[in-house]
């Protein structure tokens, strides 16, 4: 009989642990601090060691091996309403908050680029196939110095800038790229400089193979260099990141690359810019210090090849589903053709034409971009529910332009259960002409904590339209917050 | 046994779940676990072996360390391999003299089908900034199976018979290149020929179907006093495998024979090509005309073994290597090439060509033709292998490996 107590007890005991552990964690569906705005790096990253890509196996890997999960699921690393929550990969800037001109102008950048005086050069270049060198300016800040090909004076440099300050202005980490003005007599070289000749056999620099670069580059007409000056990244380099899997040694590396949502719409912005060079070799991980401890930095680097001036199909553009593509075309959406122009007027053309050409390029570009993947899902955006019940929302295809009013939106209220993840249906479903509907009284009235909304939105030339957006309200001190939204759920 | 497991539920409980509970009071306390779990299970990359391998590839280069621009060298192929030699290596030693006014480059080449070449070059090539080259040259040739079908567009395939080349050139040579696209020079110097029986025993050897008559130069392969002049307009963005630009030369060519008047020759070569980018050079209309006119004076001919030929992988593909051969040749290829991945390049294409006895011959009808599809995997600078399959001609589809592009 004790025994048979104990067994009951023990039995209890473990059907409480086992409900204790796996019915917390799947049970709920929001936390009391979603939607995460930050997703901060909590653990230290100090063991994480230097690596190599090989840029071959990149390309076999990506294109033959099937590197990376192929699951098209939703990005695991969006907070509960879509968004991206900013970290060591992505800081939300104009996806999020109106940006002045001048600070789109300003980008990434902390100064005005190389400082006057002696500049020191102290390697060649050997990557890429642009000439340049790196080189420590008066002040001592190290800058990678690359020249434009002759053949198109200012065209990589005035493309790497651009591109630059527009991937900044999308969230991404990118180096700080000034174009800068080289002159000659103001090079020196550093003690124990060398280089790898064409043979690969390192031999001490000299001052002839300053005039070897400089001969494979365009000078003014005053006899100076203009140049694309990348000011060296804060922090110990790591070598590239890869589009798949996560760094092992990195602790705060915890969803797959190809299953990050700024990673997925990168193809948006790449398309958009024409940049054809996304591959690993053009990334850079450092180690920089964090709050406390150290963590690792995700960079974007080297858009020489962009807007025309120049592909690795990688698994997670592969992985792209309209929603991440939906994400990333309203990121372009929010760049004004105004705030477009003046990006482009950083890259100091001296023909005016060549800064007309390639806005109204990008313009096309941008309006195409937004027709396809605006288009791509139900367009549904900002969705607020108040007090007294009356939802409202904004159709982002329409309020790029791309998409006239939609012919109707229908609504599907529900109570939502945060606890057991269920729904149910209250009353029947809503039709509705505007954005703009009212939620049943008693949802609003009642002690429901959570409503659900499930809203489709219907155009006769937007079929995707139609797909269910889900979102969730909680309800606070004084009415409702957004916590929950979900595009093709 | 009851009272230990309740006693590990328990401890369960108490010691390890009211963290794992607290951790999921707030989304940051679940990812901060996740890290935290992913903390105590780092490990340092481990790449494979195809990565290993070709990350050492990348690193230390080897092929640039098996053939370095200065020192001894290991090459796929020889200068001026023959098509159809098969695979070939060469090596030797090369390398800048006196502070680079001066280079050497010594030479030689074997193919598994015994072809052989040795070569030794002394040259100034960087004078004047590299605008001015001088240079003394001197080859000797050794093609142990060289193919012959007969003269004119007529000969056919079945009278395919093989055989011997042996030529030594001394030569001596002056080249110009007033700006980077454009190079005009002249080479002169003494040039001999030999004609033997052929080593490929698949063929008859060309001495036992053909006479004198058929084969010009059959019984007497004269010496030559060689000299040549020529000019080439290069723009193309790329040497080995261009998408946009154009390449136009043209050479004269003089053979002289020394000690009788039978042979003597002049000879015009001329090619046009122009590459038509489309779509960020992703795609690529490639065109080439090319004209090749051999005249004998009154009285001498053109041995059969310099006549120009037409046929294989990088005239007219429907047919073999030397297939057609005459002191007149004229063909023409159209290519649109198009990037199926960055390493890989498809092509659609067509070639016409013809042979002809005249130059006045050389027109539009009767050409022999070729059409077929190109996979060609590349890199931005050259082409590392093409594969064409070619149909169009009565010899039925061909298959053609080759290691460069068509031009």
């Amino acid at each position: 009989m004790r025994n048979n107590l104990l067994r009951a007890a023990a039995a209890g005991w473990i059907v409480l642990a086992i409900a204790a552990v796996s019915g917390g964690a799947a049970g709920r569906k929001f936390y009391p601090d979603d939607p995460l705005a930050n997703d901060p790096e909590t653990q230290d990253a100090s063991a994480v060691r230097p690596w190599d890509i090989s840029n071959q196996y990149d390309l076999i890997e990506n294109s033959f091996l099937g590197a990376g999960d192929s699951d098209a699921r939703r990005a695991a690393n969006v907070n509960t309403v879509d968004e991206v929550p900013d970290s060591s990969w992505f800081t939300n800037r104009i996806g999020i908050r109106s940006i002045a001109n001048d600070e789109l102008i300003k980008g990434p950048d902390t100064g005005t680029g190389p400082a006057a005086g002696t500049w020191t050069v102290l390697s060649k270049k050997t990557e890429g196939v642009t000439p340049g060198f790196t080189m420590r300016d008066s002040t001592g800040e190290v800058y990678w110095i690359k020249f434009d090909p002759k053949s198109n004076p200012e065209m990589a440099s005035g493309a790497e800038v651009v591109s630059t300050k527009f991937f900044h202005a999308f969230g991404y980490h990118v180096p700080e790229n000034y174009v800068a003005t080289l002159r000659r007599e103001s090079l020196a070289l550093a003690p124990g400089a060398t280089l790898r000749d064409r043979d690969g056999r390192k031999r001490p620099m000299t001052i002839d193979d300053i005039d070897d670069i400089l001969e494979l580059a365009a000078p003014n007409s005053d006899g100076t260099y203009r140049v694309l000056a990348s000011r060296n990244l804060p922090g110990q380099p790591l070598g590239p990141f890869r589009y798949y899997g996560t760094r092992p040694d990195d602790p705060n590396d915890i969803f797959p690359h190809e299953h990050h949502r700024e990673l997925r719409g990168l193809s948006v912005f790449s398309a958009w810019l024409n940049h054809d060079e996304v591959r690993s070799t053009n990334s850079l991980d450092t180690v920089v210090e964090g709050p406390g401890r150290r963590i690792v930095r995700h960079h974007l680097l080297d858009f020489g090849s962009t807007l025309g001036s120049g592909s690795v199909q990688a698994q997670t553009f592969r992985n792209a589903r309209a929603d991440d593509l939906f994400w990333a075309a309203q990121i372009v959406a929010a760049l004004s053709d105004d705030a477009i122009r003046a990006i482009v007027g950083t890259a100091g053309f001296s023909d005016t034409r060549a800064t007309e050409y390639l806005t109204e390029t990008i313009l096309v570009r941008k309006s195409k971009v937004l027709k396809v993947w605006l288009n791509g899902t139900n367009p549904v955006v900002r969705p607020a529910l108040s007090s007294a019940g009356a939802l409202s929302f904004a159709n982002a295809a329409e309020e790029a332009g791309v998409a006239k009013a939609a012919e109707r939106y229908t609504i599907q209220w529900s109570r939502f259960d945060n606890t057991a993840g269920t729904q149910e249906p209250e009353g029947t479903e809503q039709t509705v002409t505007g954005t703009r509907a009212q939620a049943p009284d008693a949802l609003i009235s009642g002690r429901t904590e959570y409503i659900a909304a499930q809203i489709r939105a219907f155009h006769a030339e937007h079929p995707n339209w139609s797909q269910p957006l889900m979102v969730y309200f909680r309800r606070t001190g004084d009415g409702w917050s957004l916590v929950g939204l979900e595009r093709n759920p | 046994m009851a009272r230990a497991a309740a006693a590990a539920a328990i401890c369960f409980v108490v010691f390890v779940s009211p963290p794992v509970l607290s951790a999921q009071d707030t989304r940051a306390a679940e990812l901060e676990r996740e890290r935290a779990q992913k903390a105590a299970a780092l490990h340092p990359y481990k790449p494979g072996r195809l990565e290993n391998l070709l990350l050492y590839f990348e690193q230390s280069n080897p092929l640039v360390r098996l053939s370095p621009h200065n020192g001894f060298f290991i090459d796929y192929g020889y200068t001026r391999k023959p098509v159809g030699s098969g695979i070939a290596l060469g090596a030797g030693y090369r390398h800048d003299l006196f502070a680079r006014k001066a280079r050497i480059e010594l030479e030689a080449g074997l193919s598994v089908k015994k072809y052989r070449l040795l070569r030794a070059d002394l040259s100034m090539p960087y004078l004047a900034d590299g605008r001015f080259e001088l240079g003394i040259e001197a080859v000797d040739r050794y093609n142990p199976q060289e193919d012959f079908y007969g003269l004119g567009p007529l000969s056919l395939r079945e009278d395919r018979v093989n055989f011997r080349f042996k030529g030594r050139d001394y030569l001596a040579r002056a080249v110009v290149r007033p700006v980077d696209w454009l190079q005009v020079g002249t080479r002169i110097g003494r040039t001999t020929t030999a004609i033997g029986p052929g080593s490929d025993t698949a063929y008859p050897s060309l001495e036992t179907r053909f006479t004198d008559a058929s084969a010009p130069g059959l019984i007497l392969q004269p010496n030559f006093n060689y000299g040549d002049v020529f000019a080439a307009v290069d723009y193309r963005d790329s040497t080995g495998n261009a998408r946009s630009g154009g390449y136009y030369s043209l050479a004269v060519r003089r053979f002289d024979t020394v000690g009788i008047d039978q042979y003597d020759f002049r000879q015009i070569d001329a090619v046009v090509q122009q590459f038509f980018p489309i779509f960020d050079k992703k795609r690529v209309i490639a065109a080439q005309v090319a004209l090749s006119a051999a005249s004998a004076g009154s009285g001498d001919q053109v041995p059969f073994y310099l006549k120009p030929t037409l046929g294989g992988a990088r005239t007219l593909r429907s047919v073999d290597e030397y297939r057609f051969r005459d002191d007149n040749v004229m063909f023409m290829n159209l290519e649109y090439r198009w990037e199926a991945f960055s390493a890989l390049d498809m092509a659609l294409f067509t070639d016409w060509g013809k042979v002809a006895a005249r130059a006045s011959d050389l027109d539009l009808s009767d050409l022999e033709h070729a059409y077929g599809i190109g996979f060609r995997f590349n890199t931005a600078k050259s082409v590392l292998l093409r594969f064409d399959i070619a149909a169009g001609g009565s010899e039925g589809i061909q298959y053609l490996i080759n290691f460069s592009n068509v031009f």
